[in-house]
């Protein structure tokens, strides 16, 4: 029935007191790829609002090089 | 018109501190002399960069919180995209006014929230084994 096993809940709505912080690399880093590529919503379960902030915060990020855009090419 | 804004600050750190120093003072003076107010500077060091910026792989990241005229910020970006110094900038408005924060109640908010990114690293790790 449930091909994901269990459903998953927002993490920021779960807990109000995270901030989601473009400076924040540690956190944001959860929500990407090794490739540093944004992990889609249906992964990481964050609701659609959440996830936008999420989306904006990365691309600041990468903006002032805190987040990379792509990972380096082949280990 | 007053807004509320960060400006992050990343300078070359190849000169040594005392560049980076020179180069940070100027512009929170700059903020200072344009009616910044409150302004809270917010100084991580030299820090890693994500990417090569102009063949630079460290740099000094500074924070700027203070609410300002619209105008003076359009000056300072312009300012800031021709100092050769500053390898990065980048504002943002905010939404409200950046506070003079008491240390203890800084540190208190850093604790929590590194609390929590550890239970969501090992949620990520389970979610990719499935």
């Amino acid at each position: 029935m449930n091909v994901r096993g269990r459903v998953k809940v927002c993490r920021f709505c779960e807990d109000k007191a995270i901030n989601i912080d473009y400076k924040d690399d540690r956190l944001l880093r959860r929500f990407v790829t090794e490739r540093g590529k944004v992990i889609p919503r249906r992964m990481t379960g964050t609701c659609a609002r959440h996830q936008r902030e999420l989306t904006t915060a990365i691309k600041r990020a990468r903006n002032i090089a805190v987040l990379p855009y792509a990972a380096e090419t082949v280990k | 018109m007053v807004r509320h804004y960060e400006l992050t600050l990343i300078s070359d750190s190849q000169g040594g501190e005392e560049a980076v120093n020179q180069t940070v003072g100027k512009y929170e003076s700059f903020l200072k002399d344009n009616g910044a107010d409150p302004l809270v500077a917010d100084r991580r060091g030299v820090r890693k960069l994500a990417y090569e910026i102009k063949k630079h792989v460290q740099a000094d990241y500074t924070y700027f919180q203070f609410s300002g005229d619209t105008g003076m910020v359009q000056d300072m970006d312009r300012q800031l995209r021709l100092d050769g110094a500053v390898l990065r900038h980048l504002f943002v408005k905010l939404d409200e006014a950046p506070v003079l924060p008491s240390e203890e109640t800084e540190e208190a908010e850093e604790a929590s929230a590194d609390g929590d990114g550890d239970a969501a690293a090992s949620d990520a790790e389970e979610e990719g084994a499935e």
